[in-house]
């Protein structure tokens, strides 16, 4: 109903520009339809026929919100300027002003470049959503973003004169890798962040963290209350685990260790007779050690235990 | 954390990023002690302690943590070791291969009518993926008559809750946990040529790489705190 109201009986744009404008909105709504159900959806598992539903619900809500936005950007337009009200206002660079402030076609087209860009990012979807870019990509995503506001600042270029984007990114990476060569040590929110969109269990962590309801809130509280590990951070004791080593005797074997992340030991054919997929590790199994009773000194990712009473 | 504790053969505090590791780092004494050339991907989780010495050589040096493919990586250490002289110092290699992981594993297209019953069909195509390579890698290890003086330890840091019970996750929910205690079980495996009586059904607490090492006659000093742990019991299977 919104977005009827917002588009369809808008008369404004004339009909080719209302046309137009409902064209742009069914756009829209696909593209972030696609970026829901590829980008955010598939990283949670959360596929199938419910994620594209949820997904395409998300997509015209947006596209509504937008729509609505527009239309009062237009309401504004024709009030602060009604001796122009006889030229058909451009509905497409209306909405890119919506958001930007300063419309051109061209911007809003790029929204509907940009958005299936990011979900379908080259090499396929597969790739579509990392925890963390590489460096390489980072610069390469840096240097399009340069080209295209490049482009856009001829005819955006009050808009664009106060935003270096190149300047920005250099800075960004500058101090990423400054951060991990000298600190070594990940800012814990920032991992967070990163992980939460991906992972639950992150989630957890960051409610725990940010205490952002009543509920979790109250949860935490009483948990933290009833650990035994004192609020300030633990410092790890600095002790020798192994006495101080000799050189081994004799030949030395080349050592090849491989830790696969998240490999369950049931789905390896030496520890489950129902798994077929792993031959070639079942035919190494055969011919070597397999401890039947391995196991991790903890299992947990990336938390503060003392923040949930995990340490207790 | 599970990575930490490979790396120091035993329990460490419960921080991932280990500050002055270098006293805890019993794998690390290890290879340091015996001189070997380290081929290794580096994440953010060893590069916190770990030496950037002439040692070390990175392999995936322009790839993110989550980027890192079993297959790519042991190709590339396939061309590492065909470079090296017979006289040349032993290597030590590690990688943590994302193949599995679930951030990588819900983003795999998976082929039309490539199905695995009974099992996470994309988990199971990533562990299939990493199979190949491995199969692969030991193929190779046996062409170029490296297989009878090498130790291959693959092995896991924990496994992710893929719907068992209604839940879902990968840090705090685990799947499968043993009964009674906060640890659950990992895969490990361990392919040397010294196979004499087969310590198979040692109770490890993930110091089995460590255990391995000392096996293949690498650890020649007294055991210290992590390996003197009752929790290492030898029996035949």
């Amino acid at each position: 109903m919104m977005l009827a109201r917002a588009v369809g009986r808008e008369r404004r744009f004339g009909f080719v520009g209302a046309l137009r404008c409902w064209g742009f909105v069914v756009l829209l709504a696909a593209s972030v339809t696609l970026v829901e159900a590829r980008l955010v959806g598939a990283s949670l598992a959360f596929t199938g026929r419910d994620a594209w539903v949820a997904s395409a619900a998300l997509g015209i809500a947006v596209a509504a919100t937008w729509a609505g936005v527009v239309r009062a950007c237009a309401r504004t337009h024709a009030q602060l300027a009604p001796q122009s009200s006889a030229a058909t206002p451009d509905s497409l660079a209306v909405f890119a002003g919506s958001v930007a402030g300063r419309g051109t076609r061209i911007a809003a087209w790029s929204v509907l470049v940009v958005l299936p860009f990011v979900a379908y990012w080259p090499g396929g979807g597969s790739r579509a959503i990392r925890l963390e870019l590489s460096h390489a990509e980072a610069e390469r995503a840096g240097r399009v973003a340069h080209r295209v506001l490049r482009c856009l600042r001829g005819r955006w270029r009050s808009a664009c004169a106060r935003i270096d984007i190149r300047r920005c990114w250099r800075r960004h990476l500058s101090r990423r890798s400054r951060s991990t060569a000298v600190s070594r040590h990940v800012e814990p929110g920032v991992v967070l962040e990163r992980y939460a969109p991906v992972d639950p269990s992150f989630r957890l962590i960051r409610d725990a963290r940010t205490m952002r309801s009543a509920e979790t809130a109250e949860h935490y509280a009483f948990l933290h209350s009833q650990t035994l590990v004192p609020p300030p951070r633990v410092h790890p004791v600095d002790i020798d685990f192994v006495s101080p080593l000799k050189p081994a005797e004799g030949r030395k074997p080349h050592v090849f260790l491989l830790v696969v992340d998240s490999m369950r030991r049931d789905y390896v054919s030496a520890y489950n007779p129902a798994v077929t997929f792993t031959p070639e590790i079942g035919k190494l199994a055969a011919d070597s050690f397999v401890f039947q009773r391995a196991f991790t000194r903890y299992s947990g990712t990336g938390c503060r235990c003392r923040r949930s009473g995990r340490a207790a | 954390m599970s990575v930490p504790s490979i790396w120091a053969g035993g329990m460490i505090i419960h921080v991932v990023q280990q500050s002055a590791f270098a006293r805890r780092n019993t794998l690390m004494k290890l290879v340091d002690a015996n001189d070997y050339a380290q081929m290794m991907t580096v994440d953010n989780i060893v590069e916190g302690f770990i030496a950037r010495d002439a040692k070390l050589q990175r392999l995936g040096e322009r790839m993110g943590k989550t980027e890192f493919d079993a297959c790519r990586t042991l190709a590339e250490l396939e061309r590492s070791l065909e470079t090296r002289g017979p006289h040349e110092s032993p290597v030590f290699f590690y990688a943590l291969p994302q193949n599995v992981h679930i951030a990588t594993s819900a983003l795999r297209k998976m082929p039309a009518g490539e199905r695995y019953p009974g099992f996470f069909d994309k988990v199971a195509a990533g562990v299939h993926e990493v199979d190949a390579c491995v199969g692969h890698f030991v193929s190779y290890l046996k062409r170029a008559h490296l297989s009878d003086d090498s130790v291959i330890i693959l092995t896991s840091d924990h496994g992710d809750s893929l719907g068992e019970e209604g839940r879902w996750g990968h840090a705090f929910y685990l799947y499968p946990e043993c009964d009674a205690c906060a640890a659950h079980r990992a895969p490990a495996v361990v392919a040397e040529d010294a196979r004499d009586d087969g310590c198979r059904r040692c109770r490890v607490f993930h110091r089995h790489c460590a255990h391995a090492l000392r096996a293949a006659r690498l650890h020649s000093a007294r055991p210290g705190v992590a390996f003197r742990s009752a929790a290492v019991r030898r029996s035949r299977r």
